[in-house]
C-alpha cells in the first residue's frame, strides 16, 4: 500500500515546496499528463500503475462487489484517457481522476441496489471469497475487527450513495476536506456538514445491527 | 504496517467517544487496513482503449446532426408554412373585396368607419340631421283612432290626451285613402329622438310610403272590430 500512495507520502514530506518542485518535476502527475496528451502512451501507463489501487478501493467501497470494482477501475481510466484534453492543471490529477471513478460507483451503487440482498449475502460472509480478509496476530482482536469490518460494510452497503460517497472518501481514503471539496464540487463547509451526516447515518445503522445481533 | 495518516485524535473527536462510535471506527481501520489489489492490466486496459478508440471510433457530431437538422427543418416548414397557407388563401379575396378601394385612400383602419358611421346617430351638419322632422305642429303624443265602413266616411273613434289638449282634428273631410295613409306613419325609432319619448302618429300629413299605407289598413281593420262596424 505504501507504493500506492507515492504522491500523498511526497506531499506528506515535503510539504507545499514539494508540492512545486512535484509540479515542476517530470515524474509528476501533470508532467505524465502532458506526455500522455502528445501521444505518450508509456507515460499513460505509469499513471495507471501510481493510481490503479486508489480507483479500485474507491469503487470497491462504493459497490462492495469487487467484479464491479474492477470494471469501474477499466472504466474510469479508459474515461481518463479519452478526456485527457478536458483535464486543466489547476486541480490535482487526483481529484480529477478520483471524481471520475465517484461518478461511475455512484450510478453502479444506485443500480446496485436493486441487488441490495446479494451484497447483503456478501456482507453477511456468504461469499467471503470475494473478499481478502486481514491477518492479526491475536486471533481474538482479529475475529472482533473482523466482525466490525463485515458489520461496517453492511452498513455502508445499506447507506445512500451520497452518505457512503463521504465515508469512502474522508474516513476509509483519507482524503482532506478540501480535495472532497474538489472532488463532489462543493465547499469544504459543505463537506463536513455532508461528512458529519454520512457518519450519523453510519453510526445510526451499525447500532440498528448490533441490536438485532443476538 | 501503518496505513494513510494518523488521525486517530480527529477521528475520535469527529467520530464521538460513544461505544457505538468506537466500534465502527475499529470497522472502518480494519476496512481500511484491507489489502486490495485489482486484478486489472494495463494489456487489458489497452485494449479496451484500441477497441472504442480506434475499431469504433466515435462518428462526429455533424455526421448525424446535419441529417437530423434538415430533417427538422423540412417537417417546420411542412408544417408552418404549408399548411396555414389553404385557410389565408381562402380569406385574402373577402379581405380585398372590402378593402381594396379603401386601400387605395389609406389605411386599413378607413374601411371600416364608414359601416361605423352608418350604425350611428347623423352628425351635426350631416343632410339627414338637417332634415325637418315630419309635421313639427302635431304635439308629443296626439293619436287619433279612425273607424269605419270600407267605402264610407271614416269616423274618429278616439283620440289621445294630447290631441285633445292640442285642439287638433283628424282630417275627416279629406279622402279616406289619404287619411288612411296618414294614420299609417311608421313608427320613428325610439333612439332617433331624445326629446320624445312616446311615438308621434302623423294624421295630417299626406306624404307617406306605401309601406305606411298597408300599415293603416291593418289599424283601421282592427278599428272597425273595436267600433263593431
Amino acid at each position: 500500500m505504501d507504493e500506492a500512495r507515492p504522491e500523498e507520502e511526497q506531499v506528506n514530506a515535503a510539504g507545499v515546496v514539494g508540492d512545486a518542485l512535484q509540479g515542476a518535476s517530470m515524474d509528476s502527475d501533470e508532467a505524465l499528463v502532458r506526455s500522455a496528451r502528445q501521444g505518450d502512451f508509456g507515460a499513460f501507463e505509469r499513471l495507471f500503475e501510481r493510481h490503479r489501487v486508489m480507483v479500485f478501493r474507491i469503487a470497491y467501497r462504493m459497490t462492495g462487489r469487487r467484479d464491479d470494482a474492477e470494471d469501474i477501475t477499466q472504466d474510469a481510466f479508459l474515461k481518463a484517457y479519452q478526456n485527457l484534453h478536458r483535464y486543466r492543471d489547476e486541480a490535482r490529477f487526483t481529484t480529477w481522476l478520483v471524481r471520475i471513478v465517484t461518478n461511475l460507483a455512484t450510478d453502479r451503487a444506485r443500480m446496485a441496489n436493486r441487488r441490495h440482498s446479494l451484497e447483503q449475502q456478501e456482507a453477511g460472509g456468504a461469499l467471503d471469497w470475494m473478499t481478502v480478509g486481514t491477518t492479526r496476530e491475536d486471533p481474538s482482536e482479529n475475529l472482533e475487527r473482523e466482525q466490525m469490518a463485515r458489520l461496517v460494510q453492511a452498513a455502508l452497503a445499506e447507506l445512500p450513495p451520497h452518505h457512503r460517497l463521504m465515508i469512502v472518501l474522508r474516513d476509509l481514503e483519507e482524503k482532506d476536506y478540501q480535495e472532497i471539496a474538489g472532488i463532489v464540487g462543493t465547499t469544504v463547509g459543505g463537506v463536513k456538514l455532508r461528512v458529519l451526516r454520512a457518519r450519523r447515518a453510519l453510526r445510526d445503522k451499525v447500532n440498528q445491527m448490533l441490536e438485532k445481533t443476538p | 504496517m501503518k496505513f494513510g495518516r494518523d488521525r486517530s485524535v480527529e477521528t475520535c473527536e469527529e467520530w464521538g467517544a460513544d461505544s457505538v462510535s468506537r466500534k465502527v471506527q475499529m470497522g472502518l481501520d480494519a476496512l481500511r487496513c484491507e489489502p486490495l489489489e485489482p486484478s486489472v492490466s494495463i494489456e487489458a486496459l489497452k485494449g479496451r482503449i484500441l477497441q472504442e478508440t480506434l475499431v469504433a471510433p466515435r462518428r462526429p457530431a455533424w455526421v448525424w446532426a446535419t441529417p437530423v437538422a434538415a430533417s427538422l427543418a423540412v417537417a417546420f416548414w411542412l408544417g408552418l408554412a404549408v399548411r396555414p397557407a389553404a385557410p389565408v388563401a381562402e380569406a385574402l379575396p373577402k379581405r380585398t373585396a372590402s378593402v381594396a378601394p379603401v386601400e387605395r385612400h389609406g389605411s386599413l383602419r378607413a374601411a371600416s368607419q364608414p359601416a361605423v358611421r352608418a350604425a350611428s346617430p347623423p352628425e351635426a351638419g350631416s343632410p339627414a340631421a338637417e332634415a325637418p322632422p315630419r309635421n313639427v305642429d302635431a304635439p308629443s303624443g296626439a293619436v287619433a283612432l279612425l273607424g269605419g265602413r270600407e267605402g264610407g266616411d271614416p269616423v274618429v273613434v278616439s283620440r289621445s290626451s294630447a290631441m285633445l289638449a292640442s285642439g287638433l282634428r283628424p282630417q275627416q273631410d279629406a279622402a279616406p285613402a289619404e287619411q288612411l295613409q296618414t294614420l299609417a306613419a311608421p313608427p320613428e325609432p325610439p333612439p332617433q329622438s331624445q326629446d320624445s319619448e312616446e311615438q308621434i302618429v302623423l294624421i295630417h300629413s299626406t306624404e307617406d310610403t306605401e309601406t305606411g299605407a298597408a300599415s293603416a289598413v291593418e289599424l283601421e281593420s282592427s278599428a272597425n272590430v273595436l267600433v263593431g262596424g
